[in-house]
């Protein structure tokens, strides 16, 4: 079964050119480069335009005629979302707006000075979001891959002014969960992805879009195993200079211990969870940023 | 410490902590597949450990530890090391 391997696709001198463009040209001149660059994509990665392809055909229904044209505006809108990332980390000239539903959770959790869990998935773009989270008093954290994280911190370390968030990296010698239980302890938030299936880690099976597909379970029970209180968080850009950031209710699940109760929590928590990104995947179709093969068959 | 003696102690935490059937305790199982311990349990082996053995425990000593015979193996090894 295909999985996620780690890596996410780009290169060095992309990154640079745009860098660059932002910087001289701003974010207009930028977008418009970026309609050429997605559309080499386009033409360009066969795997990952046949699984976004069929995403729109098969789990959201739209017309092949349709599919077509979402598959780009799906690479352009990804697009665009590096860029917002870079222009508003790089302190580069901008005038994003933003709303936030559900910020009032998100103050709860840090008043009741338990520490949290916030659990997104790749609809949107949360590193965004990073930007909204700077309100919340408390220090925020993104776990992620190691490799991603290396990738990520030696192409744009340089450029971005202000460090908004800490990355928490994976590690093969399970360090990263003495450090995101210490965070908890300081009533620190942890942001984690929970909608990339790993080979070698538990997954779970769930109906997501007429369709089987496995979810990884340890992110959900990280907010188990600390019994932190867990909410589901999107960042969605709704229009070219205008991001809407979602958090649902937290709840804390009350694990006592146990793998019968440990795995009848994480049913119900990851239901919660997948019936939450069932509804803005279908609010928000462009938005869906998991390029491989994410369905069982 | 007898090898017995720190079988018994690893199987009673599992027994306790996980709920887990004793029948299901042999050499061969697999601690994730046959076990359902995660990644996420092993910070509360290793606090077991370090408590009930006295020694420390490094992460990366761990990542080869499969299943339930390379943990009793590793714990007797380092036992045996400290004395």
């Amino acid at each position: 079964m295909p999985s996620w391997k780690g890596k996410t696709r780009g290169g060095l001198l992309g990154y640079r050119i745009f860098v660059a463009t932002l910087k001289f040209f701003g974010l207009s001149v930028a977008y418009f480069i970026l309609g050429f660059v997605a559309f080499y994509f386009y033409l360009f990665t066969p795997q990952s335009f046949k699984h976004t392809f069929q995403f729109y055909r098969k789990r959201l229904g739209f017309s092949s005629f349709s599919a077509f044209f979402k598959v780009y505006n799906n690479y352009y809108k990804f697009g665009q979302i590096l860029l917002d990332k870079i222009s508003l980390m790089s302190g580069f000239k901008n005038n994003f707006t933003f709303n936030f539903d559900g910020e009032n959770y998100l103050h709860e959790i840090v008043t009741n000075n338990s520490g949290g869990l916030l659990i997104g998935a790749h609809v949107g773009n949360w590193e965004i979001a990073g930007f909204l989270l700077k309100r919340i008093n408390t220090k925020i954290n993104i776990v992620m891959y190691d490799e991603e994280h290396q990738k990520i911190k030696q192409l744009l370390e340089s450029i971005y002014k202000e460090s908004i968030v800490n990355i928490i990296p994976i590690k093969n010698d399970m360090s990263h969960i003495y450090t995101i239980s210490n965070a908890f302890k300081n009533n620190e938030i942890i942001c984690i992805h929970g909608d990339r299936f790993t080979e070698g880690s538990k997954n779970i099976e769930f109906d997501f879009l007429g369709e089987k597909a496995l979810f990884p379970a340890g992110p959900f029970y990280l907010a188990l195993k600390f019994n932190v209180p867990v909410t589901y968080v999107y960042a969605i850009k709704e229009t070219n200079r205008h991001y809407h950031f979602y958090a649902t209710k937290p709840k804390v699940y009350n694990f006592k211990g146990g793998l019968k109760n440990r795995n009848l929590l994480l049913n119900e928590m990851m239901q919660d969870y997948v019936n939450e990104l069932e509804t803005k995947v279908k609010k928000y179709p462009e938005h869906w940023f998991n390029f491989y093969d994410f369905w069982k068959n | 410490m007898e090898k017995q003696e720190i079988i018994k102690t690893i199987n009673t935490f599992l027994i306790e902590e996980f709920e887990l059937d004793e029948s299901k305790l042999t050499p061969e199982a697999n601690l994730r597949d046959d076990l359902e311990i995660e990644s996420l349990d092993f910070v509360d082996i290793v606090v077991v450990i370090e408590k009930e053995f006295g020694f420390k425990v490094k992460g990366e000593e761990m990542v080869n530890v499969r299943n339930l015979g390379d943990l009793y193996n590793y714990i007797i090894e380092k036992v045996n090391q400290k004395e």
